[in-house]
């Protein structure tokens, strides 16, 4: 059963997915199993099969495009790579991201009266 | 093992669930999610990964549908969510409905009469007929108008539902005009459910995301 806790978190995480699939996508091409074994792993996503209806819709959007590349054992990998729309995008967040959390930040600071 | 019939029969499920309730999304966007999904699982039979822990790390297909639908839905402002019809979409099957009424009546209902008289102007003689009767296949043809004006809309789901359904929803209110003189009437209330279904909100008010 779910906790209080555990729905914050999951709400917040929900929030933020995206920005953080672009932010990883930004240090260079991931492809999917590896993207989400690492948001797995981050505790970002609650199973892996979530990821890829999230990535078809950045791709849609333009903010990702993908490529195929022939991986180690010889078969094709779909890599995803983010786009100068992406960058713009994951850019407006972390100014957002920002002036949010610094404001919760000082809200959950300050003492109660 | 990259193909569907050599995984086993638990993946293979797997994936058939997921394929079969994603089929109300459209076909490029279906595609895309599956081909990842599809990647995924050769990749970690490649790695040498079993297919319990397989379908343990990919979640419930009902879960992977669900999170399919709501990022569509993030995407297009559409109604298509979790396979449940809006009301965008139920009003316009009724304008759809109504048109299909309304090539019936217009079709097989007596709309003409025709009267003759004998030379000496005796004997009366009152004969209806049926639009069809009176123009034959041409007549299938005209009606094929307003069911092609109600129906497209329903089969189109990408982004570009909505422009074609007001071009669509105008050119049927011009055929209805149009032929006010004879048919037009029976399409007034398909063009009316065609209006509310345009004007009826989406779901999501959000703007299209565009980087």
């Amino acid at each position: 059963m779910d906790t209080p806790g555990d729905r914050i978190t999951t709400n917040l995480r929900k929030g933020v997915l995206e920005y953080c699939v672009l932010a990883l996508i930004q240090r260079g091409p991931w492809y999917g199993l590896d993207l989400a074994k690492k948001l797995g792993s981050l505790s970002l996503i609650a199973s892996e099969g979530t990821v890829y209806p999230m990535l078809a819709r950045l791709r849609d959007t333009g903010l990702v495009t993908t490529e195929w590349v022939e991986g180690p054992s010889g078969r094709q990998r779909r890599y995803y790579r983010l786009t100068e729309a992406g960058g713009a995008q994951l850019a407006t967040f972390r100014t957002a991201w920002a002036a949010v959390r610094d404001t919760v930040d000082e809200l959950l600071d300050e003492e109660a009266p | 093992m990259t193909g569907l019939a050599a995984w086993p029969p638990p993946v293979s499920r797997w994936f058939a669930a997921v394929e079969l309730q994603l089929r109300p999304l459209p076909e490029a966007y279906r595609d895309d999610v599956l081909t990842g999904l599809r990647e995924h699982i050769i990749d970690q039979f490649d790695a040498g990964v079993g297919a319990e822990a397989i379908l343990v790390g990919l979640g419930e297909p009902q879960q992977v549908a669900a999170d399919a639908f709501e990022q569509y839905r993030q995407e297009a402002g559409d109604d298509t969510t979790s396979g449940h019809p809006g009301a965008k979409t139920v009003l316009q099957w009724a304008a759809f409905l109504l048109a299909v009424a309304a090539v019936g009546a217009t079709l097989f209902l007596p709309g003409y009469s025709e009267v003759t008289t004998t030379g000496d102007g005796g004997t009366v003689s009152v004969t209806t007929r049926t639009l069809l009767d009176t123009m034959g296949p041409a007549a299938v043809v005209l009606m094929l108008i307003p069911l092609a004006l109600t129906g497209i809309p329903l089969l189109v789901r990408d982004r570009s539902r909505r422009p074609l359904s007001i071009g669509l929803t105008a050119l049927l209110a011009v055929f209805a005009v149009l032929t006010s003189a004879s048919v037009g009437w029976f399409f007034l209330p398909a063009a009316l459910a065609a209006i509310v279904a345009m004007v009826v909100p989406d779901r999501r008010d959000a703007p299209l995301r565009r980087g």
